[in-house]
């Protein structure tokens, strides 16, 4: 019976540590994967959002076209001056500001940026 | 009888390191088939990943475009290899669809673009993105 | 004589069985690491990307308007320069050893490479300025376009 005797004390260590490093492979790399599709979802929010707010400021454009040129209302929030007309749009966490020079019943973009808001974080006492 | 005995226990003696060997082969087995399940999945969604990140990079691309005033016919589709290089359709791995629909106003024209990116093979949709370009009419800036 | 012969070819059978077990686990475990090192290069071309292109779409979009684009030459190609609005200072955005960097200086300063900060890597660079203010930009074969509606000191 001895003579016979299949030790697998050895490869049984063995496997038990390679199978060990390849699930650990396999776990990082759906955690890695995982997130990658993350990142990617997220990009795409934030590129509809970015979008939701140039697409309002396009839309401002027309209505504050119509205005100088005496085919409509002054469009919602907006700023006159005697030479400007100013807006602020805000999707989500980005904000569109346009700037336009009244330029002989038309208009003239002065300004037009897209940031991102930021909000101070003021839970810390570090005053 | 001798002869019975020392077969029985040569029997016994197989079965008896054979036993644990096929339960090593089988629980071996199992592991792998386990593990390259899990290596399945991750390559499944890191093509997800792929596939999402091309079609927002594109879409993203065409609505710039669209924003400067080069705006497509409605309908018209623009074909891509995998690394996203333009490309005829034979070729296609992703291509983006525009429909364009234009409200003209008394001082200029709003059109409106929905663009969306699919992947060539089996025409799924991967990502859409709508986007405005106001165009004044001639003869102001 | 035919006991001795059993027990050989029974330590044989042994052997190979053991040899082949070891084999299948190397063969798994380089599976294993191949397929890990797969799905890391693809999220780094991923990331690369996105920090790439998308990175001076949204700079454009942020620099107030097309007056504020302008390209000039950088030290291994163009360079694409975004101006802050109403200041002197701007971003600078070129190709420099095999990476994408971004530089923040004065808009009369001469390009310093050794002022800039790494984005990513990267091999080729190209950007255009069409008349209508589309700024296109190629990086490793990925094509994007970045526009921002008029406006801005020239």
């Amino acid at each position: 019976m001895s003579r016979n005797r299949f030790r697998i004390g050895s490869i049984a260590v063995l496997f038990a540590v390679v199978v060990l490093c390849v699930a650990i492979f396999g776990v990082l790399t759906v955690s890695s994967a995982v997130s990658d599709r993350r990142a990617a979802e997220r990009y795409g929010e934030h590129v509809e959002v970015l979008y939701a707010c140039e697409n309002a400021g396009q839309d401002w454009l027309s209505e504050a076209d119509a205005y100088l040129k005496g085919a409509g209302d002054l469009p919602e929030n907006t700023e006159e001056t005697e030479t400007t007309l100013k807006t602020e749009i805000t999707r989500g966490n980005m904000q569109l500001e346009i700037c336009l020079n009244k330029i002989n019943g038309s208009y003239e973009i002065a300004k037009w940026r897209c940031t991102a808001r930021w909000q101070p974080d003021d839970s810390l006492n570090l005053g | 009888m001798i002869d019975y005995e020392e077969k029985r226990s040569e029997t016994r003696h197989r079965m008896g390191f054979m036993t644990p060997l096929l339960v090593f082969v089988l629980a071996f087995v199992a592991c792998c088939g386990v593990i390259a399940c899990v290596f399945l999945r991750a390559a499944v969604i890191s093509d997800e990943a792929a596939r999402e990140s091309a079609g927002i990079a594109l879409c993203r691309s065409a609505a710039e475009e669209f924003r400067a005033g080069e705006i497509p016919e409605n309908g018209e589709k623009a074909y891509f290899t995998k690394d996203m290089a333009s490309c005829a359709e034979a070729d296609a791995y992703y291509y983006i669809e525009t429909e364009v629909t234009a409200a003209e106003t008394e001082t200029g024209a709003l059109y409106a673009g929905k663009i969306t990116a699919y992947t060539a093979g089996q025409d799924k949709e991967i990502y859409a993105l709508n986007v405005r370009c106001y165009q004044p009419k001639e003869g102001t800036p | 004589m035919t006991e001795p012969k059993k027990r050989n070819s029974t330590s044989l059978m042994l052997l190979l069985l053991y040899a082949l077990l070891i084999a299948s686990l190397l063969v798994l475990t380089l599976a294993g690491a191949r397929l890990y090192s797969d799905t890391m290069d693809a999220r780094d071309a991923h990331a690369k990307q996105r920090s790439a292109l998308s990175y001076i779409q949204s700079q454009t979009a942020a620099c107030g308007g097309k007056g504020n684009i302008r390209l000039i030459d950088g030290p291994e190609g163009p360079a694409v320069c975004l101006r802050e609005p109403e200041s002197d200072f701007e971003t600078r955005i070129y190709l420099y050893e095999n990476a994408l960097r971004t530089e923040f200086s004065r808009v009369t300063a001469e390009i310093d490479p050794n002022n800039a900060e790494k984005l990513c890597d990267l091999k080729t660079f190209k950007a255009e300025l069409s008349e209508s203010g589309l700024l296109t930009i190629t990086a490793d074969g990925m094509t994007a376009g970045a526009y921002c509606d008029g406006g801005g000191a020239a």
